[in-house]
């Protein structure tokens, strides 16, 4: 007990004095909170020989990609990490299909050493950049929720040092529906994947700048949306309709409906401002750290967990201002941004964009997918190619349905 | 610059397509274990109760008032546990109110102003379940004793009816039969005399016993979790309407079959066991419902007679025999007006029944004239020696008893819907027009196929 009441007050101290130093370096790796996202890649052979949990965490390409904390974490919960990576693939993989008809079509590029797995655009505090952050911190909730039900991880359940779980939000406007149920067993698994993707997801985001409350503003929505997602159901039994007893039970939904709301919210995302420092909690002028004079308070108080939870409201407790002052505030499941996306019809090195070029569209549509839209302008190049897919399919009694495999002859558009 | 494009080579992440859809797991860990959990509370106590009373009675020559007393207590403390303090309070008084009234019944049978009376009597708790109802009573209050209400009217009706020359009951017994912690909750109705037997000839218990109890169980949480879980699974939201609407009804079938076998493994439980097998140590069941027959009907009338059998017997003994001197469509519409009262007069629920007895009436009404009119044999029960000219087995027989099941189905379908939850935010009329009111069609096209 006194030893953590020790390390809070070192952390706080120390947070204190090393901030100059802290703002210097974060202009050189602003990207590194989002450093974890290469556990993407930490699946693949190439990067790592044998694929068992106990040496996982250890291979090089996790090493260098996760910070102290986050390693210590994914030590301290076997299983998490294959988790994690999971939904970093899943979060790529939905992402790509959720921009698959647009411009940015969520390009992620060979991960190496020091490089973000998502290029250089999330350097820019845009669109793109905020549905990045979102979609793959919620997907690292449902990925986790739903490797504690496989039981791939077995601390999820009754453990106790993940027993805080989300209670203060932005605006408070959106109490997930799990809060008013009372569970039965040790089965709260989206509870221990909303933790720990906060622990885990958000371990580098603690200053106290608009980037980095937008990102945190940002893995914050991912997770709501996964978690006011997960429905109770209840229903009444007894003789002839009645209701004598009454069952409930939860429902996890599939991560496409998480992707589908995500792509809604990036649509009408919110442009912030840093003006007028409108990051702080309406009742407290002061920062996520602790002010000067809770030094020797927290000695005194016999209530640590008060300080932690402190700490913890006012990392997350924060109302961002919209740029244009007769918007709404963003709600906490709404995603906010402050730059606006660059063009993404051109190479761009600089930002890392690599154009539209070589990409395919759709000859007929006049969406965002066809080709005169796509190509902006450059035009198309029709091309023929052999598609392989499955035909002539018959029924066998039963239940099993067997296809022959056909090539086929189609002609692709891809954009100049 | 060449490595720049290198850097942004596409790379195809393997992810199993599994992870967007709701698995097996998923429904395991999310949606059975937290519904179990839910009941298991309500299991532990409805079981253990009752096996102790099994064990008290078991050990011989406990006092009559001592037995009455311990089954009545099991009753009211599962009440008072399980239900709000309110619904049971509610519950108490109006079991208490009946006692002088039955004893009243009683003292003047077989005089003129019982008749009189009875009828009286009968307008007024009618009027008084239809204003608990809709004006008197909470509706979450109402809906959580209606179900306890419906055993104890059977009860007392069986205690009032005027043909067995039984004795009143004292209080006592009167106390332990209408709170017998056995089937308080959820039924089975028993008669006065089979409730004493198990007083005076107590059943043997043995190893088979506790299977019996266990076989009821598991039955019981399969059907829980078919009605919760799997029925959702398996038909998703966004199939065709027609297997949405069957779901909603099968989900509604699971559910009674989940109250009739946790009622049949508490009834077994607490030492009883059907009246055929009373004596056979070896077998234990209690049967409360048919699955079978409902799942894969050959008529409504199957439907009707497997759906709650004690409840069955109770109708066919104290209200169709007694009304089929005044013909069989009165005595099915008198029955199924009795059976809808019993409900509790929620709307839908009577709906549900009359248009039952009358889909069921009608079905008969046209296999007899099929029968008479084409010579096939087509009863029910298949004729022993069959003088038809189309016997059971013959092609059109089969075919046109497989087409009546099938809409037997249909109709359950139809009217299932009605008895989920959300029809009162639906409404009957949408719920129906979403389905074409595909079985008012089809009645309506067998009534005329019967008047032609």
């Amino acid at each position: 007990m006194q030893v953590t009441v020790f390390c809070v007050i070192l952390l706080t101290v120390l947070s204190h004095y090393t901030l100059g130093d802290e703002l210097t370096n974060r202009a050189k790796n602003r990207g590194k909170g989002s450093m974890w996202w290469g556990v993407a890649k930490a699946g693949e052979p190439n990067n790592l020989s044998p694929l068992s949990p106990g040496t996982f965490y250890s291979g090089s390409s996790v090493h260098t990609t996760l910070r102290k904390k986050q390693k210590r974490i994914a030590r301290e919960n076997p299983g998490l990490l294959d988790a994690i990576s999971k939904g970093a693939n899943i979060a790529i993989q939905e992402c790509q299909h959720q921009f698959r008809n647009e411009w940015w079509n969520c390009t992620t590029k060979q991960f190496l050493r020091g490089k973000n797995l998502f290029g250089k655009i999330v350097d820019r505090g845009c669109r793109e950049t905020a549905f990045i952050y979102a979609i793959t911190s919620a997907a690292v909730t449902h990925a986790i929720a739903r490797a504690c039900s496989d039981g791939a991880i077995e601390t999820c359940n009754c453990e106790s040092h993940y027993k805080n779980r989300p209670q203060v939000i932005g605006n408070g406007n959106s109490v997930g529906a799990v809060r008013d149920f009372e569970w039965g067993g040790c089965s709260d698994n989206i509870g221990f994947g909303f933790a720990v993707s906060r622990e885990f997801v958000d371990t580098g985001e603690r200053g106290k700048s608009l980037r980095e409350k937008m990102n945190l503003h940002n893995n914050e929505a991912g997770r709501w949306h996964v978690q006011s997602q997960m429905k109770k159901e209840c229903k009444c039994h007894g003789m002839s309709g009645s209701c004598t007893v009454k069952t409930c039970w939860m429902r996890l939904p599939p991560f496409r409906v998480i992707g589908d709301l995500l792509k809604d919210r990036f649509d009408g995302a919110s442009h912030i401002t840093s003006s007028n420092s409108g990051i702080h909690n309406s009742n407290k002028a002061h920062s996520n750290r602790l002010p000067k004079h809770s030094k020797s308070n927290s000695l005194m108080t016999n209530s640590i967990h008060a300080k932690r939870e402190n700490r913890r409201k006012h990392k997350y407790g924060f109302q961002l201002k919209p740029l244009n002052p007769e918007h709404k505030p963003p709600g906490s499941k709404d995603l906010v941004y402050y730059e606006m996306s660059p063009g993404f019809c051109e190479k761009n090195p600089k930002l890392g964009i690599p154009g539209t070029y070589g990409r395919q569209c759709n000859e007929t549509s006049i969406g965002v997918d066809g080709c005169a839209i796509m190509c902006c302008g450059r035009g198309s190049i029709p091309q023929e190619v052999i598609v392989k897919g499955r035909c002539n399919c018959t029924f066998h009694w039963c239940c099993e349905v067997k296809c022959d495999i056909c090539k086929t002859k189609k002609i692709i558009h891809t954009c100049a | 610059m060449s490595s720049f494009n290198e850097d942004f080579l596409d790379y195809y992440y393997p992810v199993d397509e599994e992870i967007y859809e709701e698995n097996v797991y998923d429904v395991w860990d999310n949606c059975i274990v937290l519904s179990f959990t839910s009941i298991f509370s309500l299991i532990c106590k409805l079981i253990g109760l009752n096996i102790c009373f099994a064990f008290i009675t078991s050990l011989g020559n406990i006092p009559e008032w001592l037995y009455h007393l311990l089954f009545g207590s099991t009753g009211i403390y599962l009440l008072f546990t399980l239900e709000s303090i309110e619904s049971t309070f509610l519950f108490i008084g109006f079991v208490l109110i009946f006692y002088p009234i039955l004893l009243f019944i009683n003292a003047f049978k077989g005089t003129k102003i019982l008749e009189k009376s009875l009828l009286v009597l009968k307008v007024l708790y009618i009027c008084l379940l239809i204003l608990c109802e809709y004006f008197l009573i909470k509706s979450e209050i109402w809906m959580q004793i209606r179900g306890l209400l419906m055993v104890f009217s059977m009860k007392l009706i069986s205690l009032l009816d005027s043909k067995t020359n039984l004795k009143p009951p004292n209080l006592l017994a009167y106390f332990g039969y209408i709170f017998c912690g056995a089937n308080i909750l959820f039924g089975p109705w028993i008669s006065y005399q089979d409730y004493q037997k198990l007083y005076f000839n107590n059943t043997k218990k043995s190893f088979r016993w506790i299977l019996g109890i266990l076989r009821a169980l598991v039955l019981s949480l399969l059907f829980l979790s078919l009605s919760n879980c799997w029925a959702m699974y398996f038909i998703s939201e966004d199939s065709n309407r027609w297997l949405v609407a069957y779901r909603e009804a099968f989900s509604v079938r699971t559910s009674h079959y989940f109250i009739s076998y946790l009622a049949e493994s508490s009834m077994i439980s607490a030492g009883f066991k059907g009246s055929k097998i009373w004596q056979d140590s070896s077998k234990w069941h209690y049967t409360v419902v048919n699955p079978w027959p409902i799942e894969f009907p050959s008529a409504l009338a199957t439907v009707v007679t497997n759906w709650n059998i004690p409840m069955h017997e109770f109708l066919k003994k104290y209200v169709y025999k007694p009304n089929l001197k005044y013909g069989r469509f009165y005595a099915i519409f008198v029955t199924f007006l009795m059976s809808s009262f019993l409900h509790g007069f929620a709307l839908h629920v009577s709906v549900v029944l009359v248009l039952l007895g009358l889909f069921s009436y009608i079905q008969i009404e046209l296999r007899e004239f099929l029968l008479n009119a084409f010579n096939i044999c087509l009863k029910n029960y298949p004729c022993k020696q069959c003088q038809h000219l189309h016997k059971r087995d013959s092609l059109v027989c089969r075919f046109i008893l497989f087409i009546f099941s099938l809409l037997t189905v249909l109709h359950l379908v139809f009217l299932g819907i009605l008895l989920d939850e959300n029809t009162k935010e639906i409404g009957i009329y949408e719920k129906w027009r979403h389905l074409g009111f595909i079985s008012l069609w089809i009645i309506g096209l067998k009534a005329a196929i019967i008047k032609l």
